[in-house]
Formats: structure tokens, sequence, C-alpha cells
């Protein structure tokens, strides 16, 4: 039928157009200049913190250094994914999005992509200068599970930026869903303390709550790899493996949780 | 219920039984490997930091941080001593003209730095795989400080937690265990021959130097303490007017 | 076929306060049915339901009964989009991007081939008077030339049926010039035109059909070709309409 179809027209998949433009957004924005000055704190610390450590220097740069950039992946992480979609709504550029012909879930998963895409850069900028530092200053040499740790703080950023952005939708409030995200990240690295309040607790009802707890959050503890850079045997690679893919099914899970408030979300 | 809310809610149950089982199977085969909370037994005078580290996982950075702490408690002044004196006497070991009876503050007075092992705990609480804080930690409060119990709990802490056969840092904290034990009851030929073992000139720290050459001294080995103090002399430049004095004494000794 | 049919559309808003839910009427039983190539124009005062209307049309809003048809296409349908373009009430762009950019933009979601795309931005900007400041970020714009950018954005995947919501609000004397005779000048290329305002000397200018609403309900249409003196003419049906009884001889 004429009306149907139109000529010179493909209608695939649309998330990369979103996932581009994000990137966009957030390259013009001021965030860059955040990180240079994110690398200078990480940079001076570090030095500063090892000269008072003999013979543990490149330890304590390395720890410093890697939560430098976990912090800061985190806080960047947890603010853009929270006003990704809130600002868009309340800006009212939403509504030139939600009339192309673009599933909704597209544009969940394009956004979110984008700021992956933007924290990914971050976490290799600063893992530069990080590397940069550590052979410069000491005799440092790079280890598998280093890069391992690296790796694994990305990880952690897929799921929290996926709770931050479900967490928006359901909330539609910017405090209340950095709050939940910020909550889960704490609770996720607490999480074996968690179950072993769950293991000890008398009362059926508490048990059972602190159970659904432990379980419905994330274990971050199993991605924390750089708090076990100390530890000789590390973490075995198949476990590491394992960890990875439960990270990623656990992001798709609050993907899918947030296309479907999204869905339903009027404008 | 419209279709794409049932496959939806689907994929979200199917999605939850593939995370929970893949998360559970990691976790009954990776235990994890720090001290639960209810097992913090030191609180300096806030827990804030060890909070802080669980919370965000951050135990290794909190541990180093622990651990500067304690590396600078140990380089300040000890208690019942204010900062000028403090002051005074490191001036007067800069200078070389330190009088007898204090010559070497750390060695003469056992009860000097009580916090030591304290402080080395919260460390290896917080990161029990951190080697330094028991290689360093239990040299100065053993060897030097003569407070061995406290230093060899520090130590049995750290073999418990770092066994490991092949691991370089497991035999070395197991030498220094049985050199502690030696040195406890005077028997230097023994804990020479173990310290020799576990020390590598090159490698080691500067106080593990410091202990070899002070027991050869004890031992009666002078002549093997003035080539350590000459090694460590010429190694760590800051050490020098403390390496030339105990080479002047040592000197004097193998003449007499 | 008509290129906008309505039937009984219905839309309440649900809002809670202190979890108790208040009820108001966004349209009630709306009918309706706009010609291909047809220039319609709501009418009506602030609040009455003429952004609801048109957002129901595009699936911002879902509707609570009723049904909504763009040609075949029941609304809210993906592809029904590919037939409408947008220009919102005030507009937002992303200010960090160029006319040329955006414009790509909104293009490539509406799946305008690669190939295609920049002829027909060419074009566009072109039609809309903004070639030369193409690379210039939106941030720099001023009103009436993000308006423009708005009429480019709808325009660049060709769609069947434009909705422009209050078109000319907030715009200076030139900016609705140039609003006016852009209107006309899709009007020439056959576009079926959907427009709500409230200010009537604009709609006559431009409408063939004007539908007068009020607190949700349609309660007239009148067909401004039918009309002799329009302006004069459709300002008197209009209050008449729209005010309450009894007041209508006051004015």
């Amino acid at each position: 039928m004429e009306t149907c179809s139109v000529s010179g027209r493909k209608n695939g998949v649309n998330i990369l157009p979103i996932a581009e433009y994000t990137i966009m957004e957030n390259i013009r924005s001021k965030i860059f200049y955040i990180l240079l000055l994110f690398i200078f704190i990480m940079a001076g610390s570090s030095l500063v913190f090892s000269s008072l450590a003999p013979y543990t220097e490149a330890r304590v740069i390395t720890d410093i250094g890697l939560a430098c950039i976990e912090m800061f992946t985190l806080m960047t992480g947890i603010f853009a994914a929270v006003n990704l979609v809130l600002q868009e709504i309340e800006n009212r550029t939403i509504y030139l999005l939600m009339t192309r012909p673009l599933h909704r879930w597209e544009y969940i998963i394009g956004r979110y992509l984008g700021v992956l895409v933007i924290l990914c850069f971050n976490i290799i900028t600063m893992l530069s200068v990080l590397v940069l530092l550590l052979k410069l200053t000491t005799s440092w040499t790079l280890s598998p599970m280093f890069i391992w740790s690296a790796v694994a703080i990305f990880f952690k950023m897929i799921i929290i930026v996926a709770v931050a952005l479900t967490a928006s939708l359901v909330f539609t409030s910017s405090i209340t869903a950095m709050a939940f995200s910020f909550l889960t990240w704490v609770l996720g690295h607490f999480s074996s303390e968690l179950k072993l309040m769950a293991e000890r607790i008398q009362s059926f009802l508490a048990k059972g709550l602190l159970y659904l707890l432990y379980y419905a959050i994330p274990n971050f503890q199993l991605f924390n790899l750089k708090d076990k850079l100390g530890i000789p045997e590390g973490m075995p690679l198949d476990i590491v493996s394992m960890v990875l893919l439960y990270g990623l099914i656990y992001a798709a899970i609050f993907l899918v949780i947030g296309s479907l408030f999204f869905s339903k979300k009027e404008f | 219920m419209s279709k794409s809310v049932v496959w939806g809610l689907a994929s979200i149950i199917i999605l939850s039984v593939v995370a929970f089982t893949l998360r559970t199977t990691a976790e009954n085969r990776y235990i994890y490997p720090f001290s639960p909370v209810s097992t913090m037994h030191y609180v300096d005078d806030n827990p804030y930091l060890e909070l802080g580290a669980m919370f965000f996982g951050l135990r290794s950075m909190a541990a180093d941080i622990v651990w500067i702490k304690t590396l600078q408690y140990y380089g300040g002044p000890t208690e019942g001593e204010t900062r000028e004196e403090h002051e005074h006497h490191i001036a007067e070991e800069a200078h070389g003209d330190h009088h007898h009876h204090h010559h070497d503050r750390h060695d003469a007075d056992t009860t000097a730095y009580r916090k030591l092992y304290a402080l080395c705990t919260r460390a290896v609480w917080l990161d029990p795989y951190f080697f330094h804080v028991y290689n360093i930690g239990s040299a100065a409060i053993g060897f030097v400080q003569e407070r061995y119990d406290e230093a060899a709990a520090l130590l049995k802490e750290g073999v418990v937690w770092n066994y490991n056969p092949n691991s370089v840092h497991y035999w070395r904290l197991n030498y220094a265990l049985a050199a502690l034990g030696y040195e406890k009851v005077k028997d230097y030929k023994n804990a020479i021959a173990i310290l020799e073992k576990m020390i590598d000139p090159d490698d080691s720290p500067l106080i593990l130097l410091r202990v070899l050459a002070n027991t050869y001294e004890k031992n009666g080995d002078y002549r093997k303490s003035l080539k350590l103090w000459k090694f460590i002399s010429h190694k760590f430049p800051d050490q020098e007017i403390k390496a030339q004095q105990k080479m002047k004494i040592l000197a004097q000794r193998i003449a007499g | 076929m008509p290129a906008v049919k309505v039937e009984n559309l219905t839309k309440i808003y649900k809002k809670r306060y202190f979890l108790k839910p208040r009820y108001s009427v966004g349209i009630k039983n709306l009918n309706l049915e706009v010609e291909e190539g047809e220039t319609f124009g709501l009418l009506g005062l602030n609040g009455s339901g003429k952004t609801t209307t048109i957002k129901l049309l595009l699936g911002l809003l879902f509707a609570d009964s009723g049904q909504a048809f763009i040609y075949d296409h029941k609304v809210p349908d993906r592809k029904a989009s590919n037939l409408v373009g947008y220009l919102p009430e005030a507009p937002y762009f992303y200010r960090y991007l160029s006319a040329q950019e955006i414009i790509d933009f909104y293009g490539r979601l509406s799946g305008v081939l690669e190939q295609d795309r920049q002829k027909k931005i060419d074009e566009i900007l072109e039609l809309v008077n903004l070639t030369n400041n193409r690379h210039k970020r939106l941030a720099e714009f001023s009103k009436g030339m993000l308006q423009r950018v708005g009429i480019a954005q709808a325009l660049i995947h060709d769609p069947k049926i434009l909705f422009f919501d209050e078109l000319i609000t907030g715009l200076d004397p030139v900016g609705i010039t140039e609003m006016r005779s852009l209107v006309l000048r899709l009007k020439e290329r056959k576009k079926t035109i959907f427009l709500s305002s409230h200010i009537i000397s604009e709609i006559v200018k431009v409408c063939d059909r004007v539908g007068i609403i009020k607190e949700g309900e349609l309660v007239k249409i009148v067909d401004l070709r039918q009309l002799k003196n329009k302006d004069a003419e459709l300002e008197k049906i209009f209050l008449s309409t729209v005010m309450p009884s009894g007041q209508e001889g006051a004015s």
C-alpha cells in the first residue's frame, strides 16, 4: 500500500545514532575538564602518599590510582545515567525523539551505551596516566591482574549505570535515583557481610529479607579485583569471566525493567 | 497485558535465573578473601576507615593509609616524649654526637612505640595480604623493640593468611618467625643462620639489614657486622653518619 | 482515506496528591477527520486540549478510550511516525549541536538513507533560510532561528502530515511572518498540516478548516473556505462557542 512504505528509507535498529549523540553531548560538555582535574588529583595524591611509604610505593600508587579511577567514573557515571533521560524529559527534547520511528527500548539502550563509551574512554585515559606514573617512578611491571582489575572496574560501571538509569525511570526523580544507586553501590560492596548477617539472624522474616536483599543487590566484591592485587594467586580467570558475565546479565535485567517502565511513560 | 510486557517479564525471569546461577557458582568457588566485619578486633580512635573501606571496596587503599600512619608513628615521638625532645634526638643522631645510653632509641627501650603492634594488626585486618606490614612491622616490634610475642603473633597471622609454599614472601615470614624465636632466647648463632637465608641485601628493607648487623654484633661477629654496615652506608646515603658511628665502635672492638 | 482520523478519543489525566488520585479531563470523545492536503487548525483557549490531541496522535500520550489513525496506522505505531513531522510548542534542541548536525541526527533516526541525507539537508536548510548558519551551534541561535530549525527537523524525512503546536507563540513579528510564509509554502507542496493555536488572526491566514475545542471537547468545525470575512466571522463564532452563555452579549 502506498501509505505504508516510504521510499528511500530504512528502518533498521536505531541504537547507534542515539549512542553517538550521547557521546557527542558528553564530549562537548565540561566533563573533560573535570577528568583532567581528577587526573591531577590522582597523580598528586598517589605520589605524595607513596613517598611516605618506602618499599611499597608501587602498591600505594596503584591503590590510590585505581580508587581514584573508580570513584571518578562512579560519580560521573551515576550522575550522567540519572540525568540521561530525565534531563531530556525536562528539556522536552524527548518529544522530537519519541515521535520518530524509534523503539523506546532502542532509545534506552542507545543512551546507555553512549554513557558507557564515555566512561570507558575516561577509564582508559586515567589508567594510561596511572601506568605512566608507575613506570616512571617505580620498578613496577604490568601484571595481567592489574588489567583485569581495570576491566572489572568498567564492569562495575556497566552494572551501576544500568541501575541508575532504571532507577531514574522508575522514580522519575534524579535525587532519589542517585540515592538508590549509591545505596546499591555501598550495599553491593557490603554483600558478604549481608550474607553473614542473614546466616546468623534468628528471626525467620528478617533472615528472608536479608537473603532477598543479598541476592537482589549485585555482589560488587566479586568485581573488586583491585583489592585483591596483593593476593599472589589472584582470582582464577574462569571465575573472573563468570563474574563478568554475571555483571552483563545483571545490567541487562535492569535495562529490561527500565525499558518496560519507559514504554509506559507519557510525555 | 501487552505482548512486549509479557516478553519483558519472561526475559527478566530467565535472565535472573542465569544471573543467580552464575553468581552462586562464582561465590561457592571463590571464597571472599577477607575477614568479616564481626572480626574487626582493633579500633583506633574511630572505625571510619574500616567502614569506608568495606562499603566502597577500598580495603587495600585503607590498609595503605594505616600503614603510612604506622610509619609516621614509628618515625615520630614515642609516648612520654615531646615533639621537641624527639626532634632533638633526631638532630643528635644526624650529627653523630649522641650519648651511649640512648645511642639507638629504638634498640634500647622496649616500652617505646607501644601502639606499633595494634597499628600493624589494623593494617593487616584491612588487607591480610600486605606482606610489608608483616615483614617490616615484625622487625620493628620484635627485633628492635624486643617485644617478641607481639611480633610473633603478627607473623603467625601473616603465615596463616599467606600460605603458599611457592612464594618467597611466605618463606620469608616463616624464617622471620624462626629467627625471632632464637633471638628471644639469645641464641644468636641460629638466629643469624636463619636471618642470612631470609635477608637479601639487595632487596630487603633497611630495617632488616640493621637487624642482621646488630645480631652479628651481639654474636661477636664484629667483622661481618662491620662489612654489613659498610654496605648499608653505601646503599643508604642517609644512614652514613649512623653507620660511621657503628663502624668506629666495631673497629675498636675488633682491635681490642 | 483521511490523513488523520480520530474516533471517540478520550484522555483523562491522573495525578496523585498524597496518594489520592485526582482526575482531570484532557480530551473527551473527540471525533475528527483531516483530509490529505488539507490545513486544519485546532483553535482553543489555553488548556482546552489542543496539545493533548496532538500528543495522542503522535503517541506521546496514550488514550484511555477511543482510537486514532494516521492513514491506516492505528496510533501509537512506529510506522506512522515515518509519515508525520512534529514541531512542539517552544521546542528545545541540543544546544551543543549545529543546525547541520541536528537535522542530520533526526534524519538518521527517521531512517533517511545516508546517500540522500546531505542533499535533503541542503534543500531544507535552503527552504528555512539557514544555509549560512548551518555550522553554528544552536546555543548561538535566536528564537526565530530555532523555530526554523524546528521546521527543518520536522521536514527532513519528507513526511506527509505535519503537526505544528503553537507555531508562532513567542515569536516577534518578523518570525511570525516567516513562519506563515513557510506554512503556505508547505501547503503548496500538498502537505497535510495540522496546527494548533489560540490566535485567530493567524489561523485564518493559513487554514482550510478550523476545529474549536473547549474543555477537551471539539464543539464546532468551521470551514473557512465558506466564509467571506474570515477574520471577523471566525472570531464571532469562536467567542460565542467558548464563552459561557450570558457573557456573549457583554463582549
